[in-house]
Order: C-alpha cells, then sequence, then structure tokens
C-alpha cells in the first residue's frame, strides 16, 4: 500500500523495482528505499524526467511552432535575417 | 431383423446423405455471397493495382516514349540501366537513406517510448507533441524544412550563429544535403514511439516482478524481459520503415529535384524523371521493377538475419 502511495502509476519501469538514478537494484531493496524516500527526492526525479521528456520533445514542436508562426508574419518579416520569432505586430 | 437393421442403415446413410448435401449447398451458397460482396474490391484491386503492375512489368522490356508505338527490346532497359552512372547514383543515395533513417529512427523511437510511457502529468501532450510530425502532409514538412535549412533566413543557420558555427548552405551544398533529408526522415519517428508505447504497455507486469524479485536491476530486465517483448513489433517497423525509406521521394522532388550534383537523387525521384520528364516510361518501368526486386531482396534478407531473433509471445506470462 505504501508502495502504491510512492510510485509514479501507469509505468513497469517506475513501478517495479526503480532504483537511485544511475543505478541498478533489486526490488527489495529498492522498495525498501522507497518506502521511506523522502518527498524532495521523488519530486526531484519527478522534474528531472519532465525535463528531459521536453528537452527530448522539442526537435518535434519548434519546427511545427515555426510553420504556425511563420504563418502570421508579414512577407518582408518572414525573409528577415535574423529571423524574429514572434510575428509583429502580433 | 437384418432386413430392417440394413433398412435402418440405408434410411441413416440416405439422412447423412441429404444432410450433406444441404450443408455442402449451403457453403456454396456462403461461398457465392461471399464472392459477391468482395467483387467490388477485387475489380479495384484487379483494374487499380493488379493491371498496372502487370502493365509495368511488361513496359520494362519495352521502348515506348508516347506518342510513338511500343517497341519491344526485350532485356535493352536492364542493359542501359548497368551502364547508367545516375541510376547506380540513385541507387547509392537510396540505401544511404534507408541505412541512415531505419536504424536511428527505431533507436530515437524506442527512446522516447520509454521515456514517454505510463501516466504522468503532461505526459498525453508530450507524446502528441511527437506524433504531430506525422499527421502533417509531406509536402507541408518539405517546405517548412526547406524553410529551416535555408542559408539565408533560415532558422538552423540563425542558432548555429548563436554559438558561434557558420552553417552550411545544406540543401544547396552536396555534402550536407542528404544529411538534411535524414534529418527530414527523423522527424517522422512519431508512428514508431506510438507502435513501441502499445508494445511496452503488454510487457507483463508478473514477468517484471518476477524478474525483479530474482534479483534483476533495470538493465536485466530490460534486456531479458522487455527486450524480448519487444522485438517482433521491432522487425515490423524495420521492414516498414525500409520500405518507406526505399520509397523516399516527395523531400527530394520538393526541395532538390535531386541535386545538387545529383546527391539526393532516389530511386523514386529518378523513376518519375525518366517516366514523366524524360518521356521514357519503358526505361521508367524497369527502374521500378528493380525497385520491387530490391524490396523483395531486402525484406528476405531481413527475415533471414533478424527475422531468427525475433521472441514471439516473449511478453506474455
Amino acid at each position: 500500500m505504501s508502495e502504491q502511495t510512492l510510485t509514479v502509476p501507469g509505468s513497469w519501469g517506475d513501478r517495479v523495482g526503480e532504483g537511485a538514478p544511475g543505478r541498478d537494484r533489486p526490488e527489495t531493496e529498492a522498495v525498501g528505499e522507497r518506502i521511506g524516500e523522502p518527498g524532495g527526492r521523488s519530486r526531484r526525479r519527478r522534474a528531472l524526467w519532465t525535463a528531459a521528456a521536453i528537452v527530448a520533445t522539442l526537435p518535434f514542436v519548434v519546427p511545427f511552432a515555426w510553420l504556425v508562426l511563420s504563418a502570421l508574419k508579414p512577407v518582408g518579416q518572414f525573409y528577415a535575417f535574423p529571423p524574429t520569432l514572434l510575428p509583429d505586430p502580433p | 431383423m437384418t432386413a430392417t437393421a440394413a433398412t435402418g442403415a440405408g434410411a441413416g446413410a440416405a439422412g447423412a446423405g441429404a444432410a450433406g448435401s444441404r450443408r455442402g449447398s449451403l457453403v456454396r451458397a456462403r461461398d457465392r455471397w461471399f464472392y459477391l460482396l468482395i467483387a467490388p474490391w477485387l475489380v479495384g484491386l484487379v483494374a487499380f493495382q493488379a493491371a498496372p503492375i502487370a502493365g509495368a512489368a511488361a513496359l520494362a522490356f519495352a521502348d515506348w516514349a508516347p506518342p510513338r508505338p511500343i517497341e519491344w527490346i526485350g532485356l535493352g532497359n536492364f542493359a542501359t540501366m548497368a551502364a547508367d552512372p545516375l541510376f547506380w547514383r540513385a541507387l547509392g543515395n537510396t540505401l544511404a537513406y534507408a541505412v541512415a533513417t531505419v536504424v536511428p529512427g527505431l533507436a530515437i523511437g524506442l527512446g522516447l517510448a520509454l521515456l514517454l510511457r505510463g501516466r504522468r502529468r503532461g505526459g498525453a501532450l508530450l507524446r502528441g507533441a511527437v506524433f504531430l510530425p506525422a499527421v502533417v502532409s509531406g509536402v507541408a514538412t518539405a517546405l517548412v524544412w526547406g524553410w529551416i535549412l535555408n542559408p539565408r533566413f533560415g532558422l538552423a543557420n540563425s542558432l548555429l550563429g548563436l554559438i558561434g558555427i557558420r552553417g552550411p548552405a545544406w540543401l544547396g551544398d552536396p555534402d550536407w544535403a542528404m544529411p538534411a533529408l535524414v534529418v527530414m526522415g527523423l522527424w517522422n519517428v512519431g508512428v514508431n514511439v506510438v507502435v513501441y508505447l502499445a508494445a511496452l504497455s503488454a510487457v507483463s507486469r508478473d514477468l517484471l516482478e518476477a524478474a525483479a524479485l530474482d534479483g534483476g536491476g533495470r538493465a536485466v530486465r530490460m534486456r531479458h524481459v522487455v527486450w524480448p517483448a519487444l522485438t517482433p513489433v521491432t522487425f515490423y517497423l524495420a521492414i516498414v520503415n525500409a520500405i518507406g525509406a526505399l520509397q523516399v521521394f516527395t523531400p527530394a522532388y520538393v526541395l532538390t529535384s535531386g541535386g545538387p550534383e545529383g546527391s539526393t537523387l532516389t530511386l523514386a525521384l529518378y523513376t518519375y524523371q525518366s517516366a514523366f520528364a524524360s518521356g521514357r516510361l519503358g526505361y521508367a518501368s524497369a527502374i521500378a521493377i528493380v525497385t520491387v526486386l530490391l524490396f523483395v531482396a531486402l525484406a528476405a534478407l531481413l527475415f533471414r538475419t533478424a527475422g531468427r531473433r525475433v521472441t514471439y509471445g516473449a511478453g506474455e506470462p
């Protein structure tokens, strides 16, 4: 029960035997630690995951955002160098 | 009594015969309905797929540049192809593109699926963002990347300039044009990510827990439980991605037309140019036939090598 409240649901890697980052440890040891795991560490792990996921997603989002923002720019601004990110006037 | 038994047996046989005949007529009626119902699809298949493929196969042995009449030349087109440096260039470029997109595409897809799996806050949004390029049309994708990689006002060189790097001419540079197409190809790994996410969700938790209780750490579970369960989808994605890579056409056609200096000329583009720019329909058909044979050879190679390492049902308890 304690394990369920301390783990991120719905993901096998996080639910089963997740040790400290960068280490590979058996289930019992990891679960034992997780029960006594301070909330700050869990939050740090979640923040780290969020940061990694956002960075990994950026290459897919930026070109699409560029497409949408470019569609809103006047022609002169579209061909300007260095390029501007946001259309002016917005 | 014997006569009665014989009569009974005869009646039984007659009954069985009648039942069998009824069953047979039911099966025949069901078959008739089956063929009747699939007839529209069957007509479409023959008219729009089988007949054009057969026509292209026949044209590969002919010299035809409309409006001139067809002239049968046997293996002449294939002999011309063997001595055509542009064909070999296109073949080399296509294989290079396939190698550069398929293996990294699988690795990136798996990595992103492992990162984005599970129910986390914002996870659905990030998964949607990764899949977004897969729903954009190929022409729109090519145009966006054409602007981003523009050497004068593009975003790529502008960002490189921020860290003091003078970016190349990308699509205007023979050394960088193919890598640019590869980057565009890898932008579309969203389908791989979705397939891997589905496969990861199907891995048995019982097996994972059993492995964990046996002292298996993350790496061990990944190697001996998760990866075997992912081999069927990896094999499927490798085949599908390889066929897609060998058919690459849109970015090369829209952005470079095969240039600069033939560095982005692919088999599909060369087939198109031979047929509709040069008007050599027979020669284009011969290239198309060779491309199909290439697909078959590649698929056979994959089945003989990687196919043996696929473990079906590994993720089930």
